[in-house]
């Protein structure tokens, strides 16, 4: 129970954290309003408000550079909530819609890719829900301390760590995204998932516990020449 | 041997905790998804605009028949009542006619001291054009009767009198329905010839039912004026409808990326949108509004205060002539313009309610035209005095009663007023379709009554006049529907459409009516505003 606490009380610092922050982008990439979409213009140079400009007035050559533009970070986002590729793009593919759905009501207060980015996990959750409806889980089933580990950033990379993410029962997944990268706190998670914040608790330690010991598994099985931790 | 130290310099490279290391290496990181997935989701995105497109179409198609649906709701209604206090006021009239008649015969039965004072009662004390001519009247249908004291000469005197009065009524019909005039004067040539045969029967002392003969037929064709007289006041917002039934957005295809789709996790899991969305003042948008319609002020004067202290010849005679007057003040009451601006805040309630308030300024013209000067209720003219002044003589069986021209009178209405409507619509960019009600209380701030060519006529009432007709405070309720655009990113948008107005107080200060027979003004027009304010009001979070 002690563990709960803590977890409880450590502060959201995931990528909400780091968006808070943030320093505010400048404005005239957001807010400024471009009254010609620039066709010729390469897509890498396009400005934010011109890829939303375009989209906004129909054009399907500039929701193709959004696409394009968005499409390899979103998809590493979805890849972490889905358990296959497939499942990914199709989350990837529905969330994209969302977004050319709803471009309008984007307020250009934040940098684009965050608000794509929370679409894409809400995208990511509508279809956990629809594959597989989470189970109650009672609090404390699953206390696991915590603190005291170690790990050399480096010694890791971004598929190996996919990897043991997607090995995750869904509903440990989805709390340990939420958590640990997307920055929400227990209380809004459960909101999000329809549990207790209990619940949520105890499977994100449970998920947290999980994946310490396919790392240390996976540093038992490396030849890296040193130890990992 | 010297051992060597144990290597107890600590790694370089950065360490963290086990939610560091998912959060650095997943943050910025990028995975290419398979190469036909866009073209996978361009279908995907097709299929949305189409299916997009058809759910507004069936909207675009539903609100346009509830649109018409009103319209002619408010048509048939309107035309309805205008029909029903024709009606109504026609048989107003035939009730005071006859009751005029059966004073005028009473009066002349009553009497035994002969003709020159039974018709010395009203041209003794007249106190208003209608009085004084109708003595006249009466005295020039005596004169070619020689005095012989008899009540059967003098009922005969009446009878003729009467005649000459329906002989001139007939010569007054307005112009532009020859056919029902030649058929009227036919009739009324029949009824005044009857009239004077059976009053020299009546003379030699036989006895008959010569009121019955005349009643009989003068009313159809007072039907058939009052027929003329409802057409006659058919709206004229008949010409607006074509503007509007049938408009459409042709650019539905900018709509289908601005379809707003609430979700409530999205909505749990982006407090920050919903944050800044607190911002009240985001969501007022303030701007100005320019309408015109055509306005009828539907007024209904009849019996308002029109009643003088007078014997009951002269009253009858005076109730026969108000009346007339009133309904062909109605009967010519013409629709005039209405003009108002308005300057207006709007506050968005969410994403498709509007609310809207203000203050407006509003002038509003109307036409009418009758025989007899008769303006804001009463005869200000001695019109009336010229229809006798060449009367037929009690011998001539076609009187020659020269047609007296109908004269115009206008009026002009100044109001302001506060009112409050809510809308329904999109508030995202594009185009789209609103449909708003709302109720307005007004203060009528002044008023200006004209009589062409009569300058001296010209009636004026103020805020602070007491003797005005009008009614000062007055409400009405509203109703419109339309075209709301607003470009992509622009921070205004333009509102147009048309709007209905019925008033729910008359515009006459005393109506004499029942509260549910009362008539009350109506406007059918164009309106058109123009909203400033923040470009995106609304919140919609994916």
């Amino acid at each position: 129970m002690r563990a709960l606490a803590s977890l409880a009380l450590q502060p959201a610092t995931g990528l909400r954290g780091l968006l808070a922050g943030t320093p505010a982008p400048p404005t005239e990439a957001f807010t400024s309003p471009v009254s010609t979409v620039r066709q010729l213009t390469p897509p890498s140079q396009l400005s934010e408000a011109e890829l939303i400009d375009g989209c906004l007035a129909g054009s399907r050559l500039m929701q193709k550079h959004l696409y394009e533009r968005f499409s390899g970070r979103m998809m590493a986002v979805c890849l972490r909530y889905a358990q296959t590729t497939f499942e990914a793009e199709d989350v990837l593919q529905e969330g994209f819609i969302t977004v050319f759905r709803n471009l309008s009501s984007f307020r250009r207060e934040c940098p684009l890719e965050f608000w794509i980015r929370r679409i894409m996990v809400n995208a990511a959750l509508r279809q956990h829900r629809r594959n597989a409806p989470l189970v109650a889980v009672s609090e404390g089933e699953y206390p696991e301390e915590l603190a005291g580990e170690e790990f050399t950033l480096a010694n890791y990379g971004f598929e190996e760590l996919l990897a043991i993410v997607q090995e995750l029962a869904p509903r440990y997944r989805m709390v340990f995204n939420l958590f640990a990268i997307e920055g929400y706190g227990h209380k809004e998670i459960g909101e999000m998932l329809g549990i207790s914040e209990g619940t949520s608790k105890s499977q994100y330690s449970r998920a947290r516990a999980i994946l310490k010991s396919k790392i240390e598994r996976l540093d038992a099985q490396s030849n890296h020449g040193h130890f990992r931790t | 041997m010297a051992t060597s130290a144990p290597n107890t310099t600590p790694d370089p490279r950065p360490t963290g905790d086990l939610e560091h290391l998912f959060r650095q290496k997943f943050a910025d990181a990028e995975v290419a998804p398979r190469a036909g997935l866009w073209e996978q989701l361009d279908t995907e995105l097709l299929v949305e605009q189409n299916n997009t497109y058809r759910r507004k179409l069936s909207v675009h198609r539903w609100v346009a028949a509830a649109c018409l649906l009103l319209l002619l709701s408010i048509s048939g209604w309107a035309v309805l009542r205008q029909w029903h206090s024709s009606s109504s006021t026609i048989a107003g009239q035939r009730a005071a006619a006859t009751d005029s008649r059966a004073t005028i015969a009473a009066k002349g039965l009553e009497n035994p001291a002969g003709t020159a004072g039974g018709v010395g009662v009203a041209a003794n004390g007249p106190r208003n054009g209608v009085a004084a001519g109708a003595a006249e009247g009466l005295a020039a249908a005596s004169t070619g009767v020689s005095p012989s004291g008899s009540e059967q000469e003098l009922l005969a005197n009446a009878y003729n009198a009467y005649a000459t009065l329906l002989a001139a009524h007939n010569q007054r019909s307005p112009t532009g329905r020859a056919s029902q005039s030649s058929a009227g004067n036919q009739l009324y040539q029949g009824a005044a010839a009857n009239i004077v045969g059976v009053g020299g029967r009546y003379a030699d002392g036989s006895t008959g039912s010569t009121v019955t003969q005349f009643t009989g037929n003068y009313f159809p064709t007072e039907g058939s004026a009052a027929g003329a007289g409802w057409n006659g006041l058919l709206p004229r917002f008949a010409n607006l409808r074509g503007g509007w039934v049938g408009a459409r957005p042709d650019t539905l295809k900018a709509l289908l990326l601005a379809v707003p789709q609430p979700n409530r996790n999205a909505v749990a899991a982006a407090p920050d949108e919903t944050q800044t969305s607190t911002k009240q003042w985001r969501r007022l948008r303030l701007g100005g509004s320019l309408a015109v319609a055509a306005y009828n002020p539907n007024i209904n004067f009849s019996h308002n205060d029109g009643r003088v202290q007078a014997d009951d010849v002269t009253n009858a005679l005076r109730n026969y002539y108000q009346d007339d007057a009133e309904v062909e003040y109605r009967r010519n009451l013409r629709a005039g313009m209405s003009q108002r601006v308005a300057l207006t805040a709007a506050y968005s309630l969410n994403q498709h309610w509007t609310l809207t308030s203000g203050v407006e300024a509003t002038q509003q013209r109307a036409t009418s035209a009758t025989s007899y000067g008769f303006i804001d209720g009463r005869q200000v003219s001695r019109q009336v005095a010229d229809l006798f002044a060449s009367t037929g003589s009690y011998s001539s069986a076609r009187p020659t009663v020269a047609p007296t021209a109908t004269r115009k009178t206008s009026y002009r209405y100044r109001t302001v007023a506060v009112p409050v409507e809510i809308r329904y619509g999109s508030t995202q960019p594009g185009t789209s379709l609103y449909a708003k009600v709302g109720a307005a209380v007004g203060l009528l701030l002044g008023s200006r009554s004209e009589l062409d060519g009569s300058p001296e006529a010209t009636r004026t009432y103020s805020l602070t006049s007491t003797d005005s007709p009008y009614r000062q405070v007055q409400t009405s309720v509203r109703g419109g529907a339309g075209v709301r655009y607003q470009p992509a990113n622009a921070s205004w948008n333009l509102v147009l459409g048309p709007t209905a107005e019925m008033g729910l107080t008359t515009l006459n200060a005393n109506p004499s009516q029942r509260v549910m027979k009362q008539s009350r003004p109506y406007s059918v027009g164009l309106e058109a505003s123009v909203e400033f304010g923040n470009s995106k009001p609304s919140v919609a979070t994916p």
